[in-house]
């Protein structure tokens, strides 16, 4: 049987901080390599998502503590808080395979469109549920 | 755990066809649940360890009320024991592609009056199956994802089990110019609708 690993939501958030610095850091947003901009915001998003996911007790606990990205994605859709954010996030899923697997070159411009348009309203819809202060842009 | 052998102390399962409510399972103790599609009979059943779904359904496939062949494995008990449902993974994934068949169904009716998309697969892979959704638009321009997604979050959301599906939209004129469709598709994918 696997070992199942629960982890909080402070680790969670601390994860998707990091990520995020790590973005800002590198100024990934005008890399030549930006695909990996795209995959860092997405496991970024992803964190702030299982933070929500790990204190949402109405979902099956598979949801809740998702091992694969497919219970993850079923997780943020039933979830009360992260349905608002489903579109947001996906979008972020799905550039992110588009960079992994897909060879799809993102021109200049498309990572600060999905910053703000994928990537913040996760963010901000997380921090507003956790009660956390928000952190803008190219903090 | 030693699922087989928890199995082998249950002794408080009602008899087939006694009553439509159950009691809650006790503490750890799995139980399926059969539903009759056709008179809606609810039945439990016991579990036989670690078989496919096939193989433990050959001997409960007839409805004890209708006869009816049309027989649906509950959930709701399993839902309770998540660590148990993920041991019979086999089992529930078994169980769960015949209404995959029907989500896709219902996703494809719903996407396919959408202009920008040109076709729909579906990739089977061991744990999960995830629907394909060709696009063809403008690079990068992403507001004509948004009532795709809008479907998706409505399949998913109308799931009454746990169903392992999951969706991803490429836009064919993002690929570069290298690339053709049939490069990044995968080989098994299987195409259930094109415009």
């Amino acid at each position: 049987m696997a070992t199942v690993i629960i982890v909080d939501t402070n680790f969670h958030i601390k994860k998707a901080e990091r990520n995020e610095q790590f973005f800002q850091s590198h100024n990934l947003r005008v890399s030549p390599f930006n695909e990996w901009g795209v995959v860092v915001l997405f496991y970024s998003a992803m964190h702030y998502v299982d933070a929500i996911l790990a204190r949402e007790i109405r979902l099956p606990p598979e949801y809740q503590h998702p091992q694969n990205h497919w219970e993850r994605n079923t997780g943020v859709a039933q979830s009360l808080t992260l349905g608002a954010v489903y579109k947001d996030y996906k979008l972020l899923y799905d550039r992110s395979l588009d960079a992994r697997y897909n060879c799809i070159s993102f021109k200049a411009g498309v990572l600060n469109s999905l910053e703000n348009t994928g990537f913040e309203p996760v963010k901000r819809c997380v921090r507003t549920a956790l009660k956390r202060p928000q952190i803008s842009k190219g903090v | 755990m030693e699922v087989d052998k928890i199995v082998s102390e249950i002794t408080d399962l009602p008899e087939e066809g006694e009553g439509q409510e159950f009691a809650p399972a006790p503490l750890n103790i799995p139980r399926i649940i059969l539903t009759c599609q056709k008179c809606g009979l609810r039945w439990p059943v016991e579990y036989r360890g670690d078989v496919t779904f096939e193989k433990f359904f050959q001997s409960n496939k007839l409805c004890p009320n209708c006869g009816s062949d049309e027989i649906r494995m509950g959930m709701d008990v399993i839902k309770e024991w998540g660590k148990w449902r993920k041991t019979e993974f086999r089992g529930v994934l078994s169980t769960a592609i015949r209404d995959i068949d029907t989500v896709c169904r219902e996703y494809v009716e719903k996407i396919s009056k959408i202009e920008a998309v040109r076709e729909i697969l579906v990739v089977e892979e061991e744990k999960v199956t995830t629907v394909w959704t060709i696009i063809k638009a403008p690079p990068f321009e992403d507001s004509v994802r948004e009532p795709i997604y809008t479907a998706q979050l409505q399949t998913l959301r109308s799931l009454e089990q746990d169903i392992p599906i999951d969706f991803y939209i490429l836009n064919e004129s993002e690929l570069s110019s290298d690339k053709n469709l049939s490069d990044v598709i995968p080989s098994n994918a299987r195409p259930i609708w094109r415009r």
